[in-house]
C-alpha cells in the first residue's frame, strides 16, 4: 500500500467523477422543473438538445396556473400527504413495537411469526390487491358519519391494509438486535414495564433507525398510491397525487403541466427527505443498511 | 439484609442441564462469592436469583418469602452488570434515579437519594454528565449508585471489576468491601477470579458444572479444599496435584501441595529437581521445576534467592501442608503405603 495521502491529481479525478454522478441523479429533476416553465411546443422542440435542462425561450408559470385549473392538485396532494404521514406514524410505533416484541420478549413460536412476516417480503401487492379489495369491501367502520359496512372510498382503506410490513418491522429487528440486552435487563431490575423499556430505554436509543424507517416508509406510500386507490377511491374527494395525474392524460396531453404537476407533487417528498437526511445518512452508515 | 435460599433448583436451556438439582444457602448479611470456571453456571444463577432467567424446577427464596414466580422488581433485589449497563441517554442522575422515578416516588425524595448515593460513591461532581463521558471505574460507579439507591435486600454483582484494569479493580475492590461494611447487605458477587473471591468474600462458592463443590470462608477453602477441583482453583499458583507414582505412594488417587509449600531441602527424602524457568517478582519468585519422577512442580519462593536456570536443586514439601483425595474426595492423611515423603 502507498500513502494514504492523495495527490491533487486524485482528488480533482475524485471530484469530476462524483460531480458527473450528481449531475446524472439531478438531470431528471432539472429537465422536470425547467419543462414545467415552457409552453408545449417549445419544450418538445428543446427536448432534443441540451436547452431542454436550460430555462431558456418563452419562460413563465403559465403551465402551473393551467394544471390547478385542470386538477383540484391541493387536495390530492393534501390525502397523499394526509395518507402517508398517518400511515407513516402508525407504522413506526406499530413495526417498532412488533420488532422490540421479537427481539426482547420471548414467547413460544416467535421465529415461525417473524419468519411468515419475512416470507411476505416475496409475495408482490399485485397478488393480494383482489383478495384485499373483497375483505375490505366487507370490513365494518365507525366513522363520524355513523356505522357502515364497506371501506371504499375512505382514508382508512388506503391507511390500514399498510401499516405493518415486513420490511419495516426487518430494519427494527436488525437495530434492535444490536442494542445492548443488559440495558433491558437493567431496565427490568429497575422496575420498568415493558411498555417503558421500549418507550424510556429503546426509543430513545433509536433515533437512526426511526428516521430512516420513516424515510423509506413515506417514499413507499407517497410514491406508489396509484394500482390501490384507483381500485377503492373512486371518488374524486380521496384520491391521492399518482391517481390524479390521470387528469393530465386525457385528450389533448399538455407535457408542459404534467412537468408543472409532477414538480408540485415533489415537493413534499424533498422537504421530508432533506428534514431527515442527516440521521438518514448516520443510520445507513452505523448500521449498513444499503439501499 | 436477607437470607437467599435455593431449594432443589434445576435449570436447562433446551436439552442442555445447566445446573443439576441445586440446594444452597447463600447467609443474611454476608458478602458471597460464586467462583467458578467460565460456563460452570455462576452467572446462570446470579441471573436466577435476579429473576432475569427463570428457574426450569425447584424454588428461590430471599428473605424467608419464595420468589420464584416473581419478577425482577419485585424481589427486593439490584443488579450491577458486567458491562455496567448504564442508560446511555441519561446523565449520571438520571442513570441513578431511573428506578425511584419509574416507581413514582416524588422528585425530592429522588433528588436527595441520587445525592447521597453520589456522595457515597465519589461521583458529585459527575451528575450532570452522560455515561460516555465516564471512565470505566466511574461507570461502575454509577452502576453501584443504581443498585444502591434502591436499597435492596440483596445486591447482585455479575463480574463487575472484568472490565477494568489491574490497578482500578484492585481500588474498586476495596471500594466494594467498604461499601459491605458500611450497608451491611446481602452481596453476592460473581467472579470467575480467585483473588477477587479470596479478598472480598465472607464465604465463598465454588461452582464446577453448575454444582456446589465447596462452600465457606476463603481459608477454609484454601486451607482445606474438599475436591481436587477447589484445590486446583483456588490459590494462585495454583496447587501442583499429582496422580500415579506419588498418590501411590501416599494410599491415594490425588496428590497435592501448594506451591508455597514447596521449600529447598537438604533432606534425604527431598526430591531431585531441575529448574525450568524463574518467574521473578520481586517480593517473591515462581519457580518451575521438572522432577525426573514426578514431573512438573511449580514452587513459590524468597525474592532474593539466586536461583540458576538448569540447576539442579532438591525440594520438600513442607509437613502436614500436603493434601490428599480419593475419588475425587479430601482424606486425612493416609498412612503412607510403603515410603514416606
Amino acid at each position: 500500500m502507498g500513502s494514504l495521502r492523495m495527490t491533487a491529481a486524485q482528488i480533482l479525478m475524485r471530484y469530476v467523477l462524483l460531480s458527473w454522478i450528481a449531475l446524472v441523479f439531478i438531470f431528471p429533476i432539472i429537465f422536470m422543473v425547467v419543462s414545467s416553465l415552457k409552453p408545449n411546443l417549445q419544450l418538445l422542440r428543446d427536448s432534443a438538445s441540451f436547452a431542454a435542462f436550460l430555462p431558456v425561450g418563452d419562460i413563465s408559470f403559465n403551465n402551473y396556473v393551467h394544471a390547478f385549473e385542470r386538477a383540484p392538485i391541493l387536495r390530492f396532494v393534501g390525502n397523499s400527504v394526509f395518507i402517508t404521514a398517518v400511515t407513516m406514524v402508525l407504522s413506526l410505533f406499530l413495526c417498532s413495537l412488533a420488532a422490540f416484541s421479537f427481539v426482547f420478549l420471548s414467547w413460544r413460536g416467535r421465529t415461525v411469526v417473524m419468519s411468515i412476516i419475512l416470507a411476505t417480503f416475496i409475495v408482490p401487492f399485485e397478488t393480494i390487491a383482489i383478495p384485499l379489495l373483497l375483505i375490505v369491501n366487507e370490513l365494518p367502520w365507525i366513522g363520524f358519519d355513523g356505522f357502515r359496512r364497506g371501506w371504499l372510498n375512505s382514508y382508512q382503506v388506503q391507511i390500514i391494509p399498510f401499516i405493518a410490513d415486513a420490511l419495516t418491522i426487518f430494519l427494527f429487528v436488525q437495530y434492535f438486535k444490536d442494542l445492548p440486552k443488559e440495558l433491558v435487563e437493567a431496565a427490568r431490575v429497575d422496575g420498568a414495564t415493558w411498555f417503558q423499556i421500549y418507550r424510556r430505554v429503546i426509543i430513545p436509543l433509536s433515533g437512526p433507525i426511526f428516521a430512516t424507517a420513516a424515510i423509506l416508509k413515506f417514499l413507499m406510500m407517497y410514491n406508489n398510491q396509484f394500482l390501490w386507490p384507483v381500485m377503492v377511491a373512486q371518488q374524486e374527494e380521496f384520491r391521492p397525487i399518482m391517481v390524479g395525474l390521470q387528469y393530465f392524460f386525457q385528450l389533448n396531453v399538455e407535457w408542459g403541466e404534467v412537468m408543472a404537476y409532477l414538480s408540485i407533487i415533489t415537493v413534499p417528498v424533498l422537504a421530508f427527505y432533506l428534514s431527515l437526511q442527516r440521521a438518514f445518512i448516520a443510520s445507513v452508515a452505523s448500521t449498513g443498511i444499503k439501499g | 439484609m436477607a437470607e437467599v435460599r435455593f431449594e432443589r433448583v434445576t435449570k436447562s436451556f433446551g436439552t442442555v442441564e445447566v445446573i443439576p438439582s441445586l440446594d444452597l444457602t447463600v447467609t443474611e448479611g454476608s458478602f458471597t462469592v460464586l467462583v467458578g470456571p467460565s460456563g460452570c453456571g455462576k452467572s446462570t444463577l446470579l441471573r436466577m436469583i435476579s429473576g432475569l432467567e427463570l428457574t426450569t424446577s425447584g424454588r428461590i427464596f430471599i428473605g424467608g418469602s419464595d420468589v420464584t414466580d416473581k419478577e425482577p422488581s419485585h424481589r427486593s433485589i439490584a443488579m450491577v452488570f458486567q458491562s455496567y449497563a448504564l442508560y446511555p441517554h441519561m446523565t449520571v442522575a438520571e442513570n441513578i434515579g431511573f428506578g425511584l422515578m419509574l416507581a413514582k416516588r416524588p422528585r425530592q425524595e429522588i433528588e436527595s437519594a441520587v445525592r447521597q448515593a453520589a456522595a457515597t460513591l465519589r461521583l458529585e461532581r459527575l451528575l450532570d454528565r452522560k455515561p460516555k463521558a465516564l471512565s470505566g471505574g466511574q461507570r461502575q460507579r454509577v452502576a453501584i449508585g443504581r443498585a444502591i439507591v434502591r436499597k435492596p435486600k440483596v445486591f447482585l454483582f455479575d463480574e463487575p471489576l472484568s472490565n477494568l484494569d489491574a490497578a482500578l479493580r484492585a481500588e474498586m475492590r476495596v471500594e466494594l468491601a467498604e461499601l459491605h461494611a458500611r450497608i451491611g447487605a446481602t452481596m453476592i458477587y460473581v467472579t470467575h477470579d480467585q483473588v477477587e473471591a479470596m479478598t472480598m468474600a465472607d464465604d465463598i462458592i465454588s461452582l464446577n458444572e453448575g454444582r456446589v463443590e465447596q462452600q465457606g470462608p476463603p481459608m477454609s477453602l484454601y486451607r482445606e479444599p474438599l475436591t481436587p477441583f477447589v484445590a486446583g482453583f483456588i490459590g494462585s499458583p495454583k496447587m501442583n496435584l499429582k496422580g500415579s507414582t506419588l498418590a501411590n505412594a501416599h494410599n491415594c488417587d490425588m496428590y497435592g501441595i501448594r506451591p508455597e509449600h514447596l521449600a529447598f531441602s537438604d533432606a534425604a527424602d527431598a526430591w531431585p529437581m531441575r529448574i525450568k524457568l524463574v518467574e521473578t517478582l520481586g517480593a517473591e519468585s515462581i519457580v518451575h521445576l521438572r522432577s525426573a519422577e514426578h514431573g512438573d512442580f511449580v514452587m513459590r519462593t524468597d525474592g532474593d534467592a539466586s536461583l540458576a536456570v538448569g540447576a539442579e536443586v532438591s525440594v520438600a514439601p513442607r509437613t502436614g501442608m500436603e493434601h490428599f483425595f480419593r475419588d475425587g474426595r479430601r482424606i486425612r492423611p493416609p498412612a503412607p503405603a510403603d515410603s514416606g515423603s
